[in-house]
């Protein structure tokens, strides 16, 4: 319902209002203005609380998302950083090869030339016998090569 | 009953928020549903719009200094959500709709529709092609019967600023009427 105007501007401003449409015609308006679908006024707290609820979820959401992505970068260096450091600090597992040939004296080089031929002898009689062949005879190794090569 | 200013210094103090909240909706919501509805007519965008302004109050109720009353700031929220939403409308080109229209026509030609609705559809017609400023000043201060220094408090412009907009609102729609 219109408010009853209480002042004289306020009675001459609706007075102009009321010489254009009939006051049928406000009533009816305003009829329609106030009809509403049932249990409306009763169930829009609750709708709007929802709605509340709803968007402070999602403003939550929203609030972390720059803090995730400077955790996503700080793990990322974190496990770079980690990786490069557990490469360049690994043990070096052939120390042989950080000796300089200069640091090795000449009786050990002597000693590991002849324990090494020793070794290689042995193998090469094993792989001469496997062929039928014998280390003691060389001479025999190469007439039959030869005579193979004739052949 | 607690008064408007005490449900806000508890909402304010994180107090029971939502009870706070729901006593202050209660209480305007009826109020600031109709000045919507008077504007965009349809009960679909008036509770849009509704939905809205009490949002928008939620969250902006932590900063209220209580500098005006209650009931005007979120009569404020409701004609600027109800604002923006006839502009949004009017660049849709869709003021006033082709239904609109038609329904305007009906009712000024002859018809069998019932005089009380041949009137209000005429008034609503002439209501709506006003331009949005004027429509909310004209809704305001006749059918919420608001004086002059409230309007324009809550349109942020001066008094002679809403009484200018008003007698030209009420010109207006002589002209709208006048032309059949």
């Amino acid at each position: 319902m219109r408010p009853t105007p209480n002042n004289t501007e306020l009675r001459e401003d609706s007075a102009l209002v009321e010489n254009l449409f009939s006051k049928e015609a406000i009533d009816a308006f305003e009829q329609s203005i106030q009809s509403v679908p049932s249990d409306y006024f009763e169930n829009f707290p609750e709708q709007v609380l929802t709605n509340i609820r709803k968007n402070n979820k999602k403003a939550k959401i929203v609030k972390l998302l720059p803090f995730l992505r400077v955790a996503i970068a700080a793990s990322v260096l974190f496990f770079a950083a980690t990786a490069y450091l557990f490469y360049n600090n690994r043990p070096v597992e052939n120390t042989m090869a950080s000796i300089s040939i200069q640091d090795v004296s000449n009786e050990e080089i002597e000693a590991y030339v002849y324990s090494n031929e020793l070794i290689a002898e042995v193998d090469w009689q094993d792989e001469l016998n496997k062929v039928g062949l014998d280390a003691e005879q060389p001479s025999s190794l190469l007439n039959k090569d030869s005579n193979k090569l004739n052949n | 009953m607690q008064s408007d200013q005490f449900l806000i210094t508890q909402f304010q103090a994180a107090a029971n928020k939502e009870a706070c909240f729901t006593e202050l909706l209660k209480r305007h919501q009826q109020k600031v549903y109709y000045q919507v509805k008077r504007m965009v007519t349809t009960h679909a965008d008036a509770d849009d719009i509704a939905q809205q302004v009490w949002i928008k109050v939620w969250n902006k109720l932590d900063g209220f200094k209580m500098e005006s009353e209650f009931g005007t700031w979120v009569f404020r929220i409701a004609y600027n959500e109800s604002l923006n939403f006839l502009q949004k409308q009017k660049r849709n080109n869709s003021r006033v709709s082709t239904n609109d229209t038609l329904a305007y026509e009906h009712a000024t030609a002859e018809s069998d529709l019932p005089k009380s609705t041949e009137v209000k559809i005429v008034l609503e017609s002439a209501i709506k092609q006003l331009p949005e400023k004027q429509r909310i000043v004209f809704i305001a201060r006749y059918f919420d019967a608001l004086p002059y220094e409230k309007i324009a408090e809550i349109m942020g412009t001066t008094v002679g600023g809403a009484k200018a907009n008003f007698h030209q609102a009420v010109k207006k729609i002589e002209n709208f009427i006048r032309k059949d």
